[in-house]
This record gives C-alpha cells, structure tokens and sequence, in this order.
C-alpha cells in the first residue's frame, strides 16, 4: 500500500516542482506600461490612444487615466512591446509624443 | 490714464461674471443612472438620440450596448456585447435615428457603422478601416436628414461623410486644419479662417432645412453647411464666456430651430438660435443635478426637452424648458 501512494505522490511532488519556477516566472513577468500624453483629457482622444494601443502585438488591457492623462498598458507575460511602437500608436492617435514608464510587478524598470 | 484702467478692470469683470453667471431656461432637471453594468446603469455614456416616440437610446461605451428607454427613461431594452458580430459593439460612439425609426449606430473601435429596424433587428452594415470613401477612422457623430440620408462625422479623418438610406456613398467634405487658440479666441478678427475644414469633427446635426451642423470639436467651433457640403456659416470659438467653447461636443437642433451644443470643458449646454446666436447657458463642472462632468453628447425631442450624457458622472440627465414646467 504504502508503495503505491508513493509511485503516486513523488510524481506529483516532481511535477509540482517542475511547474514552480516557470509560475513564479510568469508571475514576475508582468508588466505595466504607463505612457504619459500631453493634453490627454478627453473621451475623443482617450478612445483614439485606446484604439491605437489596443493594435499593438501582446497587450493584455489597455486603461485610461484622464485625470492624470496616462493610458496604462498591460503587457503579457513573456511579451514585450517596444518604446517606438508606443510612440508609433500615440502619434497615430494624433499626438506629438508621450513619457514612457515601465514596472514590473510594481518596481520601475 | 486712471479712467482708462478702471474701464479696462470693469470690461474684464463682466467678461469673466458673464462667463459664471448666465440665464438658466432649463432649471428643471432630471437625473438617470448611476456607474454600472445593469439595465439602467452606465460606464461612460457617450451618445444619445431620440426617437418621434421620445424613447431615448443611450451608447453606453465602456459597456458595448446600447440601452433603450421610454420617454420616462424607464429601461426598455438593450443590445451589444463586446465583438465584431452583427448587433455587437467594440466601443457604440454615435446614434441616430431616421424618419421612420431606424437606429444608426457608429462603432469607434471596429469603424463601422450599423442599422437596426425600430425594433433591434439589424438591416445593414457598412465602412471598414481607412481614408477612402465608405471607410472610417473613429466615426463618432451621426445625423440623418429628411431623405433619411445618413451623415457620420469621420472623426480622425477629419471629414463628413454623406450616405444614402442603404449605406451607399453619397458625397464627402472636409480635411484637417487645426485652428491655433489665439485665432480662435479671437475669430471676430479672423473669421474666415479655414472654412470648411476640421479638427477632429465630433458631432453632427441636421436642421429641418437639412442643413449640416459640424460640431468642430478642437476648433471650438460649429460650421454650418448645406445637404451637399457647402459651406454656409460657423459660429463660437475658444473660451469661457457665452457663445464660446472649450471643446464643442454633442449637437442637437430641436424642431423650433434652437441649436444646443454641448460644450466638453466649459462642462456646460449652450443655445443659439438657428443662425448661430447665443442665447442661453447652464451647467458647471459637478455632480448635482444640472451641473455636468465632460457632456459628450445631447439631443432634443419633439417637445423641447434636452438629454445630456453626462459622461463623467456616467449618467444622463433631461432638461426640460422653464415655460413647459408646471409646478
């Protein structure tokens, strides 16, 4: 009896090891972006900002905040998205540029 | 030299208590909504349109529905969900109703707009992505005139755009100019300046001339045109005092020929006479009733009431004329 539970539970027990590193990692992989515009204070051009970064290749959810003029992007696990495709997207939104602020997991990058 | 300055300060002073103050026709009020996702709730109402029933149809954005009420703004039913499906929304940015009742509702996100029969069922779809004719970037403004023809304020393409009753390309006008805030202010001076062309046209309306109203959002303006693009007349311009925005948004023109402009930063509606006069103002930035938080869009039914999406107070509230109240 006691044999079988261990044929049982060390592969579990290996298993679960195994995907350990790899959940913490992906954990530790997300990342915001907060872009900061000039003169991002209105629905017509904060949907625009949406509608632009929402195209780019592995957001996970884009958020605006109009007080502070700041869309946030959530990017994916594993995924990057580069400085110039963010600037690319907010001048396609019709504005000149933006700050760009990267965090991990709340850390600035 | 002492007379001149005490003249100068008193000039100033008016400007800026003409700017607060106002008559207020519209004292009257009603409030609907709150923030949410239920039947009668909203996240970010963005347009709004009226039917010859007076129900009242909300693009409740942030939601991907429209919701429609009857005239006492009693919940009556709703469609939408997020997807590029028929009878689904991305994020719904413009509404209109024909003479016959049939809902055009402009997709921001997807660049579409739609046609429902009064009753919810869809009749037709058309406009992708892009420049050309038929094609949108960010429809956000929709009229319709007495031949149910179809107007879309092609926002990031800074034009209008004008289609038959089924979605066939009719005409077109406009092209970017941005005006700079001085001319604006100032455009008793420069009055002339780029006629007929926008910066980012939000809105749109038609009187029952089928005249075009273009609210020419950050030219802080409102150009006039005829049915086939021709231009006419502007009125407005940058500022705080009556008859000025800061960001000219919604546009309704009532059955009587008023013309109501909701005016985003000033968090105020305005009222001209069908010739672009001012007549009247109310609102401030707040969330009592009456006061507003980014009006984005209004309209204005048979009887004179005006509904305002108050979009940052994610609600909508009525106004209803001083002389049809009766306490």
């Amino acid at each position: 009896m006691k044999s079988k539970v261990k044929i049982f539970v060390v592969p579990v027990l290996l298993v679960l090891l195994f995907l350990f590193p790899l959940l913490s990692f992906a954990e530790k992989a997300t990342q915001k972006i907060s872009i900061k515009v000039e003169g991002l204070y209105c629905p017509f051009c904060a949907y625009g900002i949406e509608k632009q970064l929402k195209k780019l290749k592995g957001f996970k959810k884009v958020e605006i905040n109009l007080k502070h003029g700041v869309a946030e992007l959530h990017v994916k696990p594993g995924m990057s998205i580069t400085d110039q495709a963010i600037q690319q997207a907010v001048e396609d939104a019709g504005f000149d540029s933006a700050t760009i602020e990267r965090t991990q997991n709340g850390d600035k990058q | 030299m002492k007379n001149i300055f005490y003249i100068f300060l008193f000039a100033i002073c008016a400007l800026i208590l003409s700017a607060c103050g106002g008559i207020d026709p519209y004292s009257k009020v009603d409030v609907f909504g709150q923030k949410g996702n239920n039947p009668d709730e909203f996240n970010e109402p963005f347009a709004i349109a009226v039917d010859a029933s007076s129900n009242v149809f909300v693009a409740d954005a942030r939601n991907q529905r429209v919701q429609k009420f009857s005239s006492k703004m009693q919940f009556l039913e709703q469609w939408g969900g997020g997807g590029n499906d028929p009878r689904k929304f991305e994020k719904p940015s413009g509404l209109a109703i024909d003479g016959t009742g049939n809902i055009y509702v402009a997709d921001y996100d997807l660049d579409r707009i739609q046609k429902f029969n009064p009753q919810g069922r869809i009749l037709l779809e058309w406009g992708t992505s892009g420049k050309l004719p038929g094609q949108f970037n960010s429809p956000t403004g929709l009229a319709t005139d007495s031949k149910n023809n179809i107007f879309v304020a092609d926002m990031y393409n800074h034009r209008v755009q004008k289609f038959s009753a089924d979605g066939k390309f009719l005409t077109t006008w406009g092209d970017y100019h941005p005006i700079s805030v001085f001319k604006s202010v100032f455009n008793f001076i420069f009055s002339r300046e780029a006629e007929g062309l926008f910066n980012y046209p939000a809105r749109i309306a038609v009187d029952g001339e089928d005249r075009v109203y273009v609210s020419d959002s950050y030219n802080n303006r409102v150009q006039v045109f005829s049915s086939q693009g021709k231009f006419l007349f502007q009125f407005g311009g940058a500022g705080l005092w009556g008859g000025k925005f800061r960001v000219s948004s919604g546009i309704a023109v009532s059955k009587q020929g008023r013309v109501f402009v909701a005016d985003f930063y000033n968090h105020r509606v305005q009222e001209f006479s069908r010739d672009g006069c001012f007549i009247a103002k109310w609102g401030m930035k707040g969330k009592d009733p009456g006061q507003f938080d980014g009006p984005t869009d209004l309209t204005v039914d048979d009887e004179g009431r005006v509904y305002v999406v108050d979009w940052g107070n994610h609600r909508t509230q009525v106004f209803k004329p001083a002389d049809s109240v009766k306490e």
